[in-house]
C-alpha cells in the first residue's frame, strides 16, 4: 500500500508554485503521467526525502517516511530506495564497477572484500556490464550508463524503485530496446516502482494505474484499462487514447 | 658570512613555518565552514543569516591587513576579550611566531572558504542526492562524493592562500612584531633591510622570495596537470 499526500508552497520568489498530491494505491505499478513541470518529479523526491513538503503524510508498506503532523522524517539514506535519475547521476570519478559498489558499501557494511566482489560480479554480468566495469561513465554508451544506473539502484536490495524519466535521455531506436530490457529486468526483481513519464510507450511495460499530473496537482488513480473513463472526467486529455499502444489496454483489462 | 646565512635560513624556515601552518589551519577552517554554508543551500529563511555570514568570512580579504591586525590585538592581545582566557592557557600571541601565525590564518582564511565554498557549490546536487538514496550518510557524501569532485578547485584556493600567507606582512607586523631570528619573516627582513639602508640584502631577499613563490606556483600547477591527465584519460 502506497499513500502520498502532501502540499507544499513554494513563496512568490521561485514563482508561486503550490503543489497538492493525494495518491493512494494498493498496485504495484504505478506510473505518474504529465506535462513537465507539473510536480512529478517533486513527488518521487518527497517520496525518496530528497524534497521535504511542508506538509506531508507518506507512508509505503506500512513504513511511515514522513508524518509533518507528528513530526517524523525519516532521512534519504535510511528509506532503502532505489532512486533512477532521469540524467542517471552516475558518480563521474567512480568506474562502472565501483559505482555499483558503491550502495553496498553504505548499506550493507559486513559485506567484505571477497563477498563485495562476488556480488558486484554477479550484478554486472545480469546487466551486461562486465565488459566495462573497469571504465569511467564518462566513457560508456548511453545504454550502458542507464543499466549501470538501473544496477546500482538495485544493488541495495531497494524495497521500492523510483524511476524519472528512465529512457528519455536515450534516442528513439535505443529507447524501445532499453525499455524492454528494464522491463525485464525489473520483472526479474519483482520490486513495487513508481515511475514519472510523459511518453506514452512507457505505460504499458510499466504501469498498471496511472495518476495523471497538471499544474502541481493530480488525479485520481486509473487502471490503464480506465483510460476512456480518464479522459471522459478530463483527467487524461483525450489523445492519449490514440497514443497508448494497444496491448496495454490487454494487459490493463487482465490487471483489473 | 656564516652566521648571516644561518640567520638566512631561519628566516626562510619561519616564513615556510607560518605561512605552512596557517595554510593548514585557515584550510580547515575554511572547508568546514564552507560545507555548512551549502549544507540545505536551498531551506528558506536563513538567507539573510547566510549572506551575513558570507560577508563576514570574506572581509579579511577586503580590510587592510592593518585593519585585521588591529582587530587582532583587541581580540587575543593580553589585554583583549580572549587575552586573559589565552594567557590562563600559557599561550601569549603577541610578538611571538604563534601571533604570525593567527595574523596569516585570519587573512589567508577568506581564500580557503571562499574557494572551497565555490568547488563545493560547483558539483552537482543530483550526484549528492543519488549517494543519499544508496545509503550514504552525510559525511560519507562529503568524502566519497564532494571532495573527490571538488577537491581541484580547494586545492587552488590552498596554494594562492600559502603563497599568500608567505607574504603576509601588515598583521603580522602589528601583532607579532618584527624581531630578527623570532618573529621576523622575509616579507618583514626585506623592510627592516630596506629601512636599514641594506639595499644589497633587500634585493636579494626580494629575489629569493620571488623564486620561492614562483617554485610553489609551479608545484602546484604540476600536481592540478597531472590530476587532469588522468581525468582526461578516463573521458
Amino acid at each position: 500500500m502506497l499513500e502520498i499526500h502532501f502540499k507544499h508552497a513554494f513563496p512568490a520568489r521561485a514563482g508561486g508554485f503550490e503543489l497538492r498530491v493525494s495518491l493512494a494505491s494498493a498496485c504495484r505499478r504505478l506510473a505518474l503521467f504529465g506535462p513537465s513541470g507539473s510536480g512529478k518529479t517533486l513527488t518521487l523526491q518527497a517520496v525518496a526525502g530528497l524534497f521535504t513538503p511542508q506538509e506531508a503524510f507518506i507512508n509505503t508498506d506500512g513504513q511511515v517516511f514522513q508524518d509533518s503532523a507528528r513530526g517524523l522524517f525519516l532521512p534519504a539514506r535510511l528509506r532503502e530506495l532505489g532512486y533512477l535519475f532521469q540524467d542517471y547521476a552516475l558518480f563521474p570519478h567512480l568506474s562502472v564497477r565501483d559505482n555499483i559498489a558503491f550502495p553496498l558499501k553504505t548499506r550493507q557494511r559486513s559485506l567484505r572484500d571477497a563477498g563485495l566482489r562476488e556480488r558486484v560480479d554477479e550484478l554486472l554480468e545480469a546487466f551486461e556490464l562486465a565488459p566495462v566495469a573497469g571504465h569511467y561513465p564518462a566513457g560508456i554508451s548511453g545504454g550502458q550508463k542507464q543499466r549501470t544506473a538501473l544496477a546500482r539502484a538495485l544493488a541495495g536490495r531497494p524495497r521500492l524503485l523510483l524511476l524519472d524519466e528512465p529512457f528519455a535521455a536515450l534516442d528513439p531506436l535505443l529507447r524501445a530496446r532499453v525499455r524492454s530490457q528494464c522491463s525485464r529486468i525489473l520483472a526479474r526483481f519483482k520490486l513495487p516502482s513508481i515511475i514519472i513519464t510523459h511518453d506514452p510507450e512507457d505505460l504499458p511495460e510499466f504501469a498498471e494505474v496511472v495518476s495523471f499530473y497538471r499544474d502541481g496537482a493530480n488525479s485520481a488513480c486509473y487502471a490503464l484499462g480506465d483510460m476512456e473513463k480518464a479522459a471522459r472526467n478530463h483527467d487524461a486529455p483525450a489523445e492519449l487514447l490514440k497514443m497508448i499502444p494497444r496491448r496495454a489496454f490487454e494487459q490493463g483489462g487482465e490487471a483489473d | 658570512m656564516e652566521s648571516l646565512d644561518s640567520a638566512l635560513f631561519g628566516c626562510v624556515l619561519l616564513t615556510l613555518k607560518v605561512a605552512g601552518m596557517a595554510t593548514l589551519f585557515s584550510s580547515i577552517l575554511g572547508l568546514g565552514l564552507a560545507w555548512l554554508m551549502t549544507r540545505g543551500a536551498d531551506r528558506a529563511g536563513r538567507r539573510g543569516a547566510r549572506s551575513a555570514a558570507d560577508v563576514l568570512c570574506t572581509l579579511p580579504l577586503v580590510l587592510p591587513p592593518t585593519v585585521t591586525g588591529y582587530c587582532l590585538i583587541l581580540l587575543l592581545g593580553r589585554n583583549g576579550l580572549l587575552g586573559p582566557a589565552l594567557a590562563e592557557l600559557g599561550i601569549s600571541l603577541i610578538f611571538s611566531w604563534k601571533g604570525a601565525v593567527a595574523a596569516a590564518t585570519v587573512v589567508i582564511f577568506p581564500l580557503t572558504y571562499r574557494a572551497s565554498k565555490a568547488a563545493l557549490e560547483s558539483v552537482d546536487r543530483h550526484l549528492e542526492d543519488a549517494a543519499r538514496t544508496l545509503g550514504a550518510t552525510e559525511w560519507e557524501v562529503f568524502y566519497k562524493i564532494s571532495m573527490p569532485l571538488a577537491w581541484r578547485g580547494i586545492v587552488a584556493g590552498i596554494s594562492l592562500a600559502f603563497a599568500r600567507g608567505m607574504g603576509e606582512f601588515g598583521a603580522t607586523l602589528m601583532i607579532a612584531g618584527n624581531l630578527p631570528g623570532k618573529t621576523q619573516t622575509l616579507a618583514l627582513a626585506i623592510y627592516a633591510a630596506f629601512q636599514a639602508g641594506n639595499d644589497a640584502q633587500a634585493l636579494a631577499l626580494t629575489l629569493l622570495t620571488a623564486l620561492l613563490c614562483v617554485c610553489l606556483l609551479l608545484l602546484a600547477e604540476a600536481l592540478s596537470a597531472r590530476r587532469f591527465a588522468q581525468d582526461a584519460r578516463r573521458a
